[in-house]
């Protein structure tokens, strides 16, 4: 091989390597991809839907939202369809994602055929993009259902129910049932409609578990409850009022993990009174809470509605002659009458200026008498 | 001497100050404006009937005040001067009134049959929030509901509950409201129709239809919207009482009002375009989460239903008494928000 044949080739080689690395640079070095842009690959690698077939217009982006996630609002649209995304994501501890169809049915790149197997593609697919070991579990609890049909199974800490709900929807969520006590919050959710995918939820790591053991049992946590229990009264809640009868049959509690000030879930009793009679005219329950690992009392509050109020009185109905010609103002429109009724706030600082001023003249001239 | 006379001058001060705040303290305010403009929203609460306890009227005013300071009150009208070339600035609420900001409610029969009428004749769109007791009874050949006015003026000349069947003229034929939030008891219990035969002269019952007649036909705008773009929320059976904690998360941060205050700050968020980012489904799921509902809505205590207990009276035995919010019509539906006219 001639030298200059030699010296053509090592160009080539080292024009092919440095290809080679430019084209594996995106991956590795390119700026973080943004927000909405993670939420379109969430779309289309989660979700699966056909992306190519819409329009997507980015509706607005919103930091700081529940659970300090970023929240994404995306309108795709087609020929054929139309509908609302909106994503929820903190990029590691919560994922959410919903779809509304707004005109025809959502465009997938691979319709599922069944409900089972949607929510199957649906946790493989998820899997893959988030690589989060816990999921394998949920994927394998779907491996035995060929039908989904509402019931409760526990597969150790995971309780996992299906549901069928109203309008073709079916519901899976798999909960961190640790003890088998109800965890609202650490939970993989997903609801179908007709099969396809309509929401989604990972918020499994939400919270971390600070304890498990329940220390105190039911029993015990309504006889706390009950010690501990008051009407809260007066405008800041700080007049307690124990003076009221408990209808014992009333009683309820139930368990369930809460977080508490660390930021980390523990058992906790939630426990509810039924009163012998309506209370500063509107209180007819106690809600009491009462941490099941410690039997510390966490909340003490009110509990009613805003009831029946007394109708000894029949009205006259109106008549369809009345119903259009009710007898209203003028349809003019009225002048502007802004702030008819200045707020107490400004009846306040008026006041407060107009005493403020009137007490640093009256200082003034004492101390301008004294001068003299 | 001169230790002694700041020391007087002092005290004068503070007197007069505390005695000032006294003096002024009891004053009860309505507060908005109407420059018969742009959307309409009212929200009225009823102190009376059953007088809410004071803890409970501390949380609905704050609601309120929150509701209508940060919700409401900052959408703005805008319009293109092209003589100078620039945006004018107006609220885009011009007829917005709050009955609750002062010391009690101005609620009153006519004020909200009034506000009604204006919002639905001289304003685009209107939404209605209302917090208070309920009115329940049959008549006419129909189950009707109501809502009541609060309690410190009721003459023997006008009736204190709003009835379904009042407000059914005063929207016949505009249906200018595509919002209505009745946190009421039983309000959402059912549609609606009207009485055609075997009760022709007999008025409508069943709010969702009253405000808005034959326009709202889902009874779940939440998980099957209607797509009318019209929407009222209440509650089947009972309604909790906005101190109440909603059993999830940090109690004093997770109480219904906070839910609710949540709900229209999302609702009237502003989107990319100056329009509502949200709908009024986004602005449920979101609230919720606020309130530790990871899921959603459709997780919630207010969607899944919640037990309310009752002493007895009213016709109705002791027990808890299942109840839940119901959201009618269109869910899809947005608040509207900012206004935009002409523009370069």
């Amino acid at each position: 091989m001639g030298k200059p044949l030699l010296q053509k080739l090592n160009v080539i080689i080292i024009v092919i390597v440095i290809a080679l690395v430019l084209i594996q640079v995106p991956r590795a070095y390119t700026a973080e991809a943004t927000k909405p842009e993670k939420a379109l690959t969430f779309l289309t690698d989660v979700v699966g839907l056909n992306l190519a077939s819409y329009n997507a217009k980015l509706v607005g982006v919103m930091e700081n939202g529940p659970f300090n996630s970023t929240v994404v609002k995306y309108t795709l649209e087609s020929n054929e369809s139309k509908l609302d995304v909106l994503y929820l994501s903190t990029g590691n501890v919560y994922v959410w994602c919903k779809l509304t169809p707004l005109k025809g049915a959502p465009l997938f790149a691979q319709p599922a055929t069944t409900t089972i197997d949607g929510a199957k593609s649906i946790l493989e697919r998820y899997q893959t993009y988030a690589g989060a070991s816990y999921l394998q579990e949920m994927r394998n609890s779907l491996d035995t259902m060929s039908v989904l049909e509402p019931k409760t199974t526990t597969m150790g800490d995971i309780r996992l129910e299906t549901s069928i709900l109203e309008g073709g929807k079916e519901s899976i969520q798999w909960m961190n049932a640790v003890n088998g006590i109800t965890n609202t919050y650490d939970i993989v959710a997903l609801t179908l409609r007709n099969g396809t995918f309509e929401q989604f939820c990972d918020s499994w790591n939400l919270y971390k578990i600070g304890a498990a053991d329940v220390k105190v049992d039911q029993e015990e946590a309504i006889r706390i409850a009950k010690e501990n229990a008051y009407i809260r009264s007066g405008p800041n809640g700080d007049v307690k009022f124990t003076n009221f009868t408990i209808v014992d049959l009333s009683v309820r509690a139930e368990l369930k993990m809460q977080p508490r000030t660390d930021g980390m879930l523990y058992p906790n009793w939630l426990v509810l009174f039924g009163l012998d009679k309506v209370y500063f005219n509107q209180v007819t329950g106690i809600q009491v809470s009462i941490w099941g690992d410690n039997g510390e009392v966490g909340y003490v509050g009110n509990l009613g509605g805003y009831g029946a109020a007394p109708s000894d009185q029949i009205p006259a109905a109106p008549s369809p002659t009345e119903q259009s010609q009710p007898q209203l103002p003028s349809s003019e429109p009225s002048a502007p009458t802004e702030n008819n009724n200045p707020p107490t706030t400004t009846y306040i600082i008026a006041a407060a200026t107009a005493s403020i001023t009137l007490a640093a003249a009256t200082t003034a001239v004492i101390l301008k008498k004294r001068k003299k | 001497m001169v230790k002694t006379r700041m020391a007087i001058c002092a005290l004068l001060l503070l007197f007069s100050f505390v005695v000032s705040l006294l003096a002024v303290a009891p004053v009860q305010a309505t507060y908005g404006w109407d420059w018969g403009f742009g959307h309409a929203s009212e929200i009225h609460v009823s102190d009376g009937g059953y007088l809410p306890n004071d803890y409970e009227l501390a949380y609905v005013q704050w609601a309120c005040n929150d509701i209508f300071y940060y919700a409401f009150a900052p959408k703005t009208y805008y319009i293109w001067d092209e003589e100078y070339g620039y945006w004018e600035a107006g609220p885009a609420y011009g007829h917005l009134w709050n009955y609750m900001e002062g010391y009690r409610s101005q609620t009153t029969v006519g004020n909200v049959l009034n506000g009604v009428y204006d919002s639905e004749v001289n304003h685009d769109e209107s939404t209605f929030l209302y917090i208070g007791h309920m009115g329940y009874q049959y008549m006419y050949g129909s189950q009707h509901y109501g809502f009541v006015q609060h309690g410190y003026n009721i003459s023997t000349t006008e009736l204190p509950i709003i009835w379904d069947m009042a407000i059914y003229p005063y929207t016949y034929g505009i249906d200018g409201h595509h919002f209505v939030f009745l946190w009421v008891c039983r309000n959402g219990d059912e549609l609606g129709h009207a009485n055609t035969w075997p009760n022709p002269p007999n008025p409508p019952n069943g709010m969702p239809y009253c405000w808005t007649q034959d326009l709202i036909s889902s009874t779940d705008g939440f998980a099957s919207p209607d797509y009318s773009s019209y929407c009222l929320i209440s509650f089947e059976q009972a309604s909790p009482m906005l101190c109440s904690w909603m059993g999830t998360g940090q109690p004093d941060e997770n109480l219904y009002k906070h839910w609710l205050c949540f709900f229209y700050y999302f609702a009237l968020y502003d989107d990319a375009y100056g329009g509502s980012m949200y709908t009024v489904n986004d602005a449920l799921d979101l609230a919720s989460m606020y309130t530790d509902f990871p899921y959603g809505f459709s997780q919630s205590i207010l969607y899944q239903g919640n037990n309310t207990y009752w002493p007895g009276g009213d016709g109705q035995n002791p027990g808890w008494y299942w109840s839940r919010m119901r959201v009618y019509g269109d869910g899809t539906s947005h608040l509207p928000g900012n206004i935009f006219e002409g523009g370069p």
